[in-house]
């Protein structure tokens, strides 16, 4: 099996570091130069720590529930251990003056509960867990490059 | 004598329009560190050209304990004045007057000054220092806005409009600056948000100041909302007068010509700015300015996206919109934010006839799922979008790199420059030498018995073969080869040549920018 190329491409730029060329230090005066990684190359230059605070990206676990607009939860229509088919009732929040329903998105088992009425939750947050679901075909696909 | 009695009785009546909500409001008002609406038009305009009109209109609400107040000039000033000897139509809320509110009559005024700088074909200027919609006007308040912002669409690529932020600006309010072409803001003073703290904590439980929400630098470096950040307000109306002094009134006037002046080439000495190592940076704003009169360069947006740099500089004597990756900042990469600051500029320029100067040297657009998700499939269409939309005279100069859709983007003569020059140092080519060795020789890179000698080979030969302009050259996709050195003298013939450009497109009514 041949030596995968973006392995080489790691080894061989990990080593690499050219010093700045001192005219050029000096025009662009006291700035912090990162190493920035390109499929073309490795370049010297200022990385934004916003660019270095970016969140990385993981696959989404079927399991956890997460709020996916900021509101605040007004009944809790599941406990833990119950059994829920895709669709049931989860719970109702009331989001941007709207009474809203959460159905379940997945069947499964509940195995812990996150919030309670009353609970004001940012988007994104935790709101409830599954112990094992019945996983319909991914809508991802899969990654089958190398 | 009677008619010294009217002349003394109008004395008397504009003396207490001027003061606005009282000495008590005028008191908190310079607390905050605020002019107030009438100094702000007096420092900002040229001394004693300011004619205000419609001091005495008054609202015509009636609910709420309405109908016994009085609100000098409904708390807003609006009129005509001088910048630097041209004519502009300028607006200011006075916060002083209950809190700068906009009401019907408020939003009337505020549209009348609108309609009279799109017809007399002037420059329009707001001072926005407003809490926001006066609630006690019902819908009459949010007919109001609408008002402006479609007056504000209609001026739009018609005359310039500016828009500064000398106070809060919010909830619908700060759709009008979202539409007009400059943002100011000044540090402590400008706050913008379409909600603002309080409902954020009591609905969502998120704890945040009015500063760090809207603030004029999270404008500036975050949201890219606003265009120019000063720490005072004398700085912001220096930075008006300044970019005034660069476009033209309107979009059939040429921007104002200059005398032609050298730039500094001791300083800026072209030649030995860029590195000829592709991986190292330098500040291509080093470029600019030894291409400039004066090397003299207003940047735009200089804090949001640093990957692209935007702005105005002159050269001989002529005002053109320089557009460059910066190779400083994430190597130079086109993203979404880069995509978006560069479209918008272009569209400025090519609204407003003034020239674009695209200066190139990018490794392409930016890997990453966040990016991928963020859309940059949209925001880059809208630099393809800009530069093939624009009509205006389009010069390239390719400093160094154009790898792949960078190359495309970035002004390439298949969107329609007219002229392309490029550096003996550049690479065009379909990708980096360092990735297209990765792909084309993978085979046998993998299979070598030093894989990563024969890499470094591969490298090589890929940059000897095609990571130079002669093969663009060669396919006339460059006009020419051009030493470092000439550089300004080639931009300068390019424009006097193509000072009269005409082209063909055809007739449609408006075209579907990816917005």
């Amino acid at each position: 099996m041949a030596a995968n190329i973006l392995n080489i491409v790691k080894k061989d730029s990990a080593k690499k570091s050219n010093p700045l060329n001192k005219e050029v230090a000096k025009s662009i005066g006291e700035v912090k130069l990162d190493k920035f990684n390109t499929i073309d190359g490795v370049y010297d230059t200022i990385v934004p720590e916003s660019y270095k605070a970016r969140k990385l990206w993981t696959r989404p676990d079927p399991k956890m529930i997460h709020s996916f607009i900021p509101g605040t939860i007004t009944e809790v229509c599941v406990r833990k251990g119950d059994k829920v088919n895709k669709g049931d009732k989860l719970l109702m929040f009331n989001a941007m003056k709207m009474a809203n329903t959460y159905a379940s998105p997945v069947t499964g088992t509940i195995r812990k509960v996150h919030v309670r009425p009353g609970y004001i939750v940012p988007n994104g947050a935790l709101l409830l867990e599954f112990e094992e679901v019945e996983i319909e075909h991914s809508s991802f696909i899969e990654e089958s490059f190398e | 004598m009677a008619k010294d009695k009217k002349v003394l009785d109008l004395q008397k009546r504009k003396e207490r329009v001027y003061l606005g909500g009282g000495t008590k409001a005028i008191e908190k008002q310079k607390e905050m560190g605020k002019l107030t609406a009438r100094e702000r038009v007096e420092a900002l305009l040229d001394e004693g050209t300011f004619n205000e009109y419609d001091i005495f209109v008054q609202h015509s609400a009636t609910e709420f304990g309405m109908a016994d107040k009085e609100l000098a000039g409904d708390g807003v000033i609006i009129g005509t004045g001088m910048i630097c000897g041209n004519p502009v139509a300028i607006y200011a809320q006075d916060f002083t007057v209950f809190g700068g509110s906009l009401g019907l009559s408020h939003a009337r005024k505020i549209t009348k000054i609108m309609d009279y700088a799109l017809n007399m074909r002037i420059p329009l200027i707001g001072i926005n220092d407003s809490g926001g919609a006066r609630i006690q006007e019902g819908v009459n308040a949010l007919a109001g806005y609408g008002e402006i912002f479609f007056r504000n669409t209609l001026a739009s690529g018609v005359i310039p409009q500016i828009s500064v932020i000398l106070g809060p600006c919010a909830g619908g309010a700060v759709y009008s600056p979202a539409l007009t072409d400059f943002v100011f803001v000044v540090d402590k003073i400008s706050k913008m948000f379409i909600t603002g703290p309080e409902v954020i904590r009591t609905v969502l439980g998120e704890e945040i100041t009015m500063e760090e929400l809207g603030g004029a630098r999270v404008h500036c470096e975050r949201t890219g909302n606003a265009h120019f950040f000063a720490q005072s307000e004398d700085e912001c109306f220096i930075q008006i007068r300044k970019l005034l002094s660069m476009i033209p009134q309107n979009n059939t006037a040429p921007a104002a010509q200059e005398e032609e002046e050298e730039p500094n080439t001791k300083t800026f000495k072209i030649s030995s700015i860029v590195p000829a190592d592709p991986t190292q940076p330098y500040d291509v704003r080093n470029v600019i300015r030894s291409l400039t009169d004066d090397s003299d360069f207003f940047e735009v947006q200089e804090m949001f996206a640093g990957n692209i740099v935007v702005g105005f500089g002159r050269i001989g004597g002529h005002t053109v919109g320089f557009v460059a990756n910066q190779p400083l900042v994430m190597a130079g990469v086109l993203d979404c934010d880069s995509s978006d600051k560069a479209a918008r500029f272009i569209r400025y320029c090519d609204s407003f006839n003034i020239p674009l100067v695209t200066l190139e040297d990018l490794p392409g657009y930016l890997p990453g799922v966040h990016q991928e998700h963020a859309g940059v499939i949209r925001h880059g269409a809208k630099l393809l979008y800009a530069y093939s939309e624009a009509t205006v005279p389009k010069i390239t100069v390719i400093l160094r790199k154009a790898y792949g859709g960078g190359y495309i983007a970035m002004c390439s003569r298949h969107l329609r420059a007219d002229f392309v020059f490029a550096w003996p140092g550049a690479e065009i080519a379909v990708m980096g030498p360092e990735g297209a060795a990765n792909i084309i020789f993978r085979k046998e890179i993998a299979d070598a018995e030093d894989p990563v000698a024969m890499r470094q080979e591969k490298i090589a030969e890929y940059k000897e073969k095609f990571a130079n302009p002669y093969v663009a050259a060669s396919k006339g996709y460059v006009d020419a080869v051009i030493d470092p050195s000439e550089t300004r003298k080639s931009i300068l013939h390019a424009l006097n040549v193509s000072s009269d450009k005409t082209v063909y497109r055809p007739t449609k009514k408006h075209g579907i920018p990816p917005f």
